[in-house]
């Protein structure tokens, strides 16, 4: 599967990055870097924001290292290490209630690739909008799952919630998301 | 009207975390159940077309991305490494700015003025024409001595202008202090305040 051929390169980079081999670093980071700042950025909703975050993330993962389970993928592992970043930040701002609001204009969506074409880019943003509707917690549990590939089993220890509270919130992340599409003219996929 | 099942068993399965058994549990379950089928589905195409890293993943800025491969690249170093907080440098880096562009300001108008003096004194050596001298005299007296003070001849001069008012008569002396304050105490206060 391809999911464990991944996981069996992320071993190999990390170690080579340990051994002191930078390129082991960059192709890791060049692997992951926009899956966790695309979460961050979603969970804070400020760019400023989410950008220290994403180097506080990297750096928590480099000093930790020796705490990274092997068994399980390095991403849902950054992703655990991002989660508790945003924790942080909403216990120490409380700027949920004053972000909800204005997320949606002030996230905008910037993934500068050559083949991002006009469609691509409209949807991007479609989706963006959908997905930033979305109540706190089932916007994590869908990006945690979605972007970040974390299994729902880990999803709720990150969360720190029952696995069935995981897979609710997801469903209604689903249902939610795919009611804003329809609304943005998206209406399925065929 | 509604299945449960989709909700546990059907989200579990499409993510792959479902035992031998469970999943072929919940595929015989499609067989019968309209609405998990189509609800399997749609996830399923949802997740292809909408929910890809190229959707739903961000690039933070170029310089980001720098910094964090500096910091990061080499396991020993970044142990004890920092970063340079985007969010700090982009609230106050401004603010710094402005502090240099202060300091630079009252930097170049000091120096002027000891250049002005220097200047000045230069005429005197030289023997220049009084028209000359004329221009500048006002200013000298107008920073401390006497217009006198012109007339009785450089070493005096230097002195009022630097404001080196110990008693020195030393013009070496004073060109000396006014160099210092320019580039170090003046500035420092500036900063200070
Ligand atoms: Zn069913």
């Amino acid at each position: 599967m391809v999911q464990a051929q991944e996981v069996t390169d992320d071993r190999l980079l990390f170690d080579k990055w340990l051994s002191g081999d930078p390129a082991g670093f960059s192709e890791l980071y060049g692997r992951y870097s926009s899956r966790v700042f695309g979460f961050l950025l979603r969970m804070t909703g400020d760019r400023d924001v989410a950008e220290d975050m994403l180097q506080e993330t990297f750096l928590a993962a480099m000093r930790n290292a020796d705490q990274f389970d092997r068994s399980r993928s390095l991403l849902s592992w950054l992703f655990g290490i991002a989660h508790k970043r945003t924790i942080d930040y909403y216990r120490h701002a409380k700027v949920e209630s004053d972000h909800a609001a204005d997320t949606a204009g002030s996230v905008g969506s910037r993934l500068d690739s050559p083949e991002d074409n006009l469609a691509n880019k409209r949807l991007r943003a479609v989706v963006h909008d959908a997905v930033q509707t979305l109540e706190p917690s089932q916007r994590e549990v869908f990006m945690l799952r979605e972007l970040g590939g974390v299994p729902f089993k880990e999803i709720a220890e990150i969360m720190g919630c029952p696995i069935n509270t995981a897979l609710g919130r997801m469903r209604l992340a689903l249902i939610n998301v795919r009611k804003e599409l329809k609304k943005r003219g998206i209406d399925g996929v065929q | 009207m509604e299945c449960s099942k989709f909700e546990v068993s059907g989200l579990l399965y499409v993510s792959g975390e479902l035992s031998d058994s469970e999943a072929r549990e919940y595929e015989s379950h499609l067989g019968s159940c309209e609405e998990c089928r189509a609800e399997t589905e749609a996830y399923r195409r949802e997740r292809a077309a909408y929910y890809t890293p190229e959707i739903l993943g961000e690039r933070p800025r170029p310089e980001v991305d720098s910094e964090i491969l500096r910091v990061c690249s080499n396991p020993k170093k970044a142990a004890a490494a920092t970063f340079m907080p985007m969010l700090f440098l982009k609230k106050y880096a401004p603010i710094g700015v402005f502090l240099m562009l202060v300091m630079v300001a009252i930097g170049g108008y000091i120096r002027y003025h000891s250049m002005a003096a220097d200047d000045l004194r230069a005429k005197y050596d030289a023997g220049k024409s009084t028209d000359a001298v004329a221009i500048e005299r006002p200013k000298t007296a107008a920073i401390g001595d006497s217009a006198q003070a012109a007339a009785g001849g450089d070493e005096k001069l230097a002195l009022s202008d630097s404001a080196a008012s110990a008693g020195d008569s030393n013009a070496a002396f004073s060109k000396t202090r006014g160099n210092l304050d320019v580039e170090g105490v003046v500035p420092v206060k500036g900063e200070g305040k």
